[in-house]
């Protein structure tokens, strides 16, 4: 008789086959960790001596650039009210859209929420203006608010909050683009076209409540709004939390949008009385425009730092205001 | 019943405004610019097709060369990051080894570093370590060796798609990894024919949702692409609105317009094609995260 035995795998065999997967997990991931060194690690460490010197790539590499200590920092925190200014724009700008697109997505997503026909539709059509690239975008909208020849023009005139810019006694045309006081509005209002990514993610948030919940509340009587208020709201804002973080740090590092809006003829303008001018395009002009390479880099810390703040105090907020389900035991 | 009216009504109604702005593209693209400077119409008053030819040409280059720019960066970029993050998430998703959570969490978390910091330093490096310069080749090709700072790195891989990717092949069972190994697969071979054909949708999304996002990326090929022979389709459009807009607004609006919509174009193809595939990916890993 042939018995054909299968031998039992021995300690050698099993510990053998852990550290094979081990090593080739380490394999795998060490891609991602040497690009981490390569492209991360080694741009930030230089990004730190940077900052402490004064650097003009024509005049030779970054190791061998000026050395100043720190007074990039100095300058910029105590003697450079433009970069202050920029921080103000940056907030500015972060809390308006973040406000916009969250206040008009939650509302889209409640109206997409019912098993309405064609949903997947407008769902597609919502999400399509986050998918454009973004200087074509921000044209498009550039000419509706161009005061005299845009649609918003024509609204504007047929509301009668301004003249119509055809006669020739008309001189309260709004003017957007050359206001300091109204380009920051404008840029903020035209980021509620974006509103497709915030939307799906509340469309995903809101399909996560429990229909029970809805039905047991109108079993006790309960309205539309109450149901709104006491179930919906509470439930979702793990979902407003995160739209929150990403938003914020979204918006702080808006480029596109800005530039089309504020570069002006040659490119290196904030706006009118730098009405448009946010960090990271300060930080871009100053390095890539003006070439302060190192008070630039300096600058760009200064923005990481109030990222951080504004993530970091959302972080210790949440407490205050985030539902989570899972707590309730 | 009502309830429902209200919220098609309201559906409608935000359909009409979302696309509004596209199809006044598309309208003031074909008028003549006097026209739009005299006034706001909803249907062009005359179809002025030679717009288009007239942007097309307005730059050093035909916009045919920009074109070609983006696509060849998104088709490298988009590759490069396929493969590399498909390696990572696999690793991470079917292997154990010591820290694998730590350092998967920590991976997660270099998301938060903003491009602002990395932006100048990282330009520092290519120049100055690497000697990359402006007026170089490669393969014979010198756009090819310009855009070789962005395209490099994306072989790395990308933290949210391998994210996405390792949450995707968690859900495969792993009894068919097992009966592969059974047979006699090594790792490779388990990727190849158990992993891939199972993850395709989400690889479909990866690469759907990165090939947009370079292609609309202005940034980073701002900084490298100095000479308009590589520029990038946006910064293209970027460089002509600036250059042709004067401060009376007269502009050549339509020309404009004309090029946005040559410039979404692919977008919106490539959109409605995969737009099941598209939110898809951005809602798993909007929520997971």
């Amino acid at each position: 008789m042939s018995a054909v035995v299968t031998p039992r795998p021995t300690r050698r065999d099993v510990s053998h086959a852990r550290r094979q997967e081990m090593l080739w997990g380490y394999g795998l991931i060490s891609i991602w960790l040497i690009g981490f060194l390569l492209f991360g690690v080694v741009p930030l460490a230089s990004a730190i001596f940077i900052s402490l010197s004064s650097w003009d790539p024509v005049a030779g590499p970054f190791w061998q650039a000026h050395f100043i200590g720190l007074a990039n920092y100095r300058q910029m925190l105590f003697n450079d009210p433009r970069f202050w200014h920029s921080i103000g724009n940056a907030i500015i700008y972060a809390l308006g859209t973040v406000a916009i697109t969250n206040v008009v997505a939650l509302p889209m997503a409640l109206a997409l929420n019912r098993k309405i026909h064609g949903l997947a539709i407008f769902r597609t059509i919502f999400y399509l203006p986050s998918v454009l690239p973004a200087v074509a975008a921000t044209l498009v909208l550039r000419l509706i608010f161009q005061p005299g020849t845009g649609a918003l023009s024509w609204l504007l005139t047929a509301l009668h909050i301004q003249c119509d810019p055809n006669t020739i006694t008309c001189t309260s045309v709004i003017n957007w683009f050359d206001d300091p006081h109204l380009l920051m509005p404008a840029a903020i209002l035209m980021s509620a076209w974006f509103v497709g990514q915030p939307m799906l993610i509340y469309l995903a948030g809101l399909q996560g409540i429990d229909q029970s919940f809805y039905e047991a509340s109108s079993v006790d009587g309960a309205g539309t709004w109450a149901k709104f208020r006491a179930i919906t709201i509470p439930l979702l804002t793990p979902t407003i939390f995160f739209n929150l973080i990403i938003g914020l740090i979204g918006a702080f590092q808006e480029f596109s949008k800005i530039i089309v809006l504020a570069g002006g003829e040659s490119l290196n303008s904030g706006g009118p009385n730098d009405a448009l001018l946010t960090t990271l395009l300060y930080v871009w002009l100053d390095a890539f425009r003006y070439h302060f390479f190192g008070y630039a880099t300096a600058m760009a810390f200064g923005l990481f730092v109030l990222i951080l703040i504004f993530t970091l105090a959302n972080f210790a907020g949440q407490r205050r205001w985030v539902f989570y389900q899972e707590e309730r035991r | 019943m009502r309830d429902a009216l209200v919220a098609y009504g309201v559906v409608i109604i935000i359909s009409f405004i979302s696309l509004f702005p596209l199809y006044w593209m598309v309208v003031n693209s074909l008028r003549s610019d006097a026209d739009i400077s005299s006034g706001v119409t909803l249907w062009p008053e005359s179809f002025n097709w030679s717009n288009y030819v007239t942007a097309w040409n307005a730059l050093e280059y035909p916009f045919q060369v920009f074109i070609i720019n983006s696509f060849v960066l998104s088709l490298l970029v988009t590759t490069g990051v396929l493969i590399s993050c498909l390696l990572v998430a696999y690793g991470f998703a079917r292997f154990r080894f010591p820290g694998r959570g730590f350092l998967f969490g920590f991976v997660i978390s270099t998301t938060m570093i903003p491009y602002a910091v990395m932006m100048i330093p990282q330009y520092a490096e290519f120049i100055n370590i690497f000697h990359w310069g402006q007026g170089g080749h490669a393969f014979g090709r010198d756009n090819l060796f310009q855009f070789l700072p962005i395209i490099v790195p994306a072989f790395f891989g990308s933290p949210v798609y391998i994210f996405l990717l390792r949450q995707f092949i968690r859900g495969i069972p792993f009894d068919l990894d097992e009966a592969a190994k059974i047979d006699g697969a090594g790792p490779l071979r388990i990727l190849w024919t158990v992993i891939f054909p199972a993850v395709r949708p989400a690889l479909a999304a990866v690469v759907v949702l990165q090939f947009i996002g370079t292609w609309n990326d202005l940034l980073a090929p701002f900084i490298y692409l100095q000479d308009p022979k590589n520029w990038t389709i946006e910064i293209a459009l970027l460089g002509y609105f600036s250059r042709y807009t004067s401060s009376t607004g007269g502009s050549n609006w339509a020309e404009f317009m004309a090029m946005s919509l040559v410039t979404m174009t692919p977008i919106l193809v490539l959109y409605f094609a995969a737009s099941k595939q598209i939110i898809q990916g951005v809602t798993l890993s909007g929520v997971k995260g």
